[in-house]
């Protein structure tokens, strides 16, 4: 093969690796990239909210088991060890079994209640997410990495390509230059290419997951939903004690306006409070709506109409969890100051 | 143990049946002459409006119970665990490119050198 040849050949080779990089880049590129953001967002949100509740749970069981043990001890209740604990002893098992407490009186003893499934399944949507933030992650250090490694090559292939003309006594030519030239081209359209694919993946796999997602996010709401009654009921219980208070001083001749004033308030405050709580059931109905709004996107190749949709559902998601996420911190803050 | 639909059903009934009940009392108390009797009607309403409330909250962990049984019995976890994966995997090659185009220039500067060596021999 003569110099001109070879470069033709490269020429070639250069049209070809435009040309799959403007059809690449004309196939979407602009809305792909919005579309990897959009995804990238919802990983985070969806974490953050199932974060959330997964505290809120940890929480309730810790209650459950205060509330068993207060009734053991104000039952009286004589605990033994239960006969299985000699085994626990001597195990040679990998994992140790647990020793366990029996009640003498041979009544089952009420165990806390479990939620290592829910965790579970908060779980796997968290490690999805994660999956989703990694592929639709900013690619700025990989695509630096991939034309880096191009040019590399380039190089090396411009030097191979000097020693074989040595070696079979060509004449030097300008092929080094037009490898490089190839080089840069072949790295943009790589670049282009693993950003089409990394958007290709993350459609493929939102659109088959949105009915597992639905599903998973179907579970949480009620999850949520039985947070919500266990902390409403709470609140309500101190509604009932205000109001019963105040009643009890509204039908005493002997307290005064301002007693009566006091009680009063304190069950408006209670009341508030009530009426407050609960919001959180929409954040897990929010990350439901952004997943369906980035499938719907991904259906429709993520048109611009498409991807607002999408990016609307995330954006109301980021308040919702935004929301729930201070309330959680005021709530571990302190008292909620209702005196 | 399996959870079915039957038993999410009863959950619900049941949580419907605590909520009538609690809103009879309430309809009761809401009218009722005021007494600090123990043994008056209107003491012994706000007793069971007090008891209700709280099989309400305890029946909220029944149903975090039954959920909790009724994501084990169920692929769900297990169909999210394959998306994540699907997902990574899929990162990885991407990421794996630029270590295979190294791979390449490496064996090309291996090649170069080689023909470099042997573009020194005296009999070239």
């Amino acid at each position: 093969m003569d110099g001109r040849s070879g470069g033709y050949s490269l020429h070639r080779a250069a049209r070809t690796a435009i040309a799959a990089a403007i059809l690449i880049g004309l196939s979407g590129c602009a809305t792909s990239t919005a579309f990897r953001n959009s995804v990238g967002q919802f990983g985070t949100l969806t974490k953050a909210g199932t974060n959330a509740q997964n505290a809120r749970l940890a929480a309730i069981v810790a209650d459950d088991q205060e509330r068993i043990r207060a009734a053991l001890a104000a039952g009286h209740v004589d605990l033994r060890l239960d006969p299985t604990c000699a085994a626990t002893l001597t195990s040679q098992e990998t994992v140790a079994p647990p020793c366990r407490l029996v009640r003498a009186d041979g009544q089952a003893l009420e165990q806390p209640v479990e939620i290592d499934n829910i965790l579970a399944l908060s779980a796997a949507l968290g490690t999805y997410a994660d999956g989703l933030i990694a592929l639709a992650a900013d690619s700025t250090d990989d695509q630096a990495a991939f034309t880096s490694s191009i040019n590399s090559l380039g190089t090396s292939l411009g030097k191979l390509e000097g020693e074989v003309r040595t070696a079979t006594g060509g004449a030097p030519g300008s092929s080094r230059t037009e490898i490089g030239a190839v080089a840069a081209v072949v790295a943009e359209a790589g670049n282009l290419y693993f950003g089409y694919r990394r958007s290709r993946a993350l459609q493929q796999i939102v659109l088959t997951g949105d009915p597992i997602v639905q599903e998973a996010v179907a579970t949480l709401v009620r999850v949520q939903l039985r947070i919500r009654q266990y902390d409403r009921s709470t609140l309500f219980a101190q509604v009932q004690a205000a109001q019963q208070r105040a009643s009890q001083l509204a039908h005493d001749p002997g307290a005064g306006a301002a007693d009566l004033r006091t009680a009063q308030n304190a069950l408006f405050t209670a009341l508030a409070a009530y009426n407050a709580a609960g919001g959180d059931v929409a954040k897990y109905v929010a990350i439901g709506e952004a997943h369906g709004a980035l499938a719907e996107a991904a259906r429709a190749g993520a048109s611009p109409g498409q991807m607002a949709a999408a990016i609307t559902a995330i954006m109301h998601l980021a308040g919702t969890i935004h929301d729930s996420v201070e309330t959680l911190e005021g709530d571990g803050g302190g008292d909620s100051g209702s005196n | 143990m399996a959870i079915t639909t039957n038993s999410l059903a009863a959950w619900t009934e049941t949580n419907e049946t605590l909520t009538q009940d609690l809103q009879s009392v309430l309809t009761f108390l809401a009218t009722a002459p005021w007494s600090a009797d123990p043994a008056s009607p209107y003491a012994l309403a706000e007793a069971e409006q007090t008891r209700l409330t709280a099989a309400i909250h305890q029946h909220a962990v029944t149903g975090l119970q039954q959920i909790n049984e009724e994501i084990a019995d169920g692929p769900l976890i297990a169909e999210i665990n394959a998306l994540s994966a699907r997902a990574k995997q899929e990162a990885t090659l991407i990421a794996n490119a630029v270590k295979t185009v190294t791979g390449i220039t490496r064996a090309v500067d291996l090649a170069t050198g080689v023909v470099s060596q042997f573009n020194k021999l005296p009999f070239l």
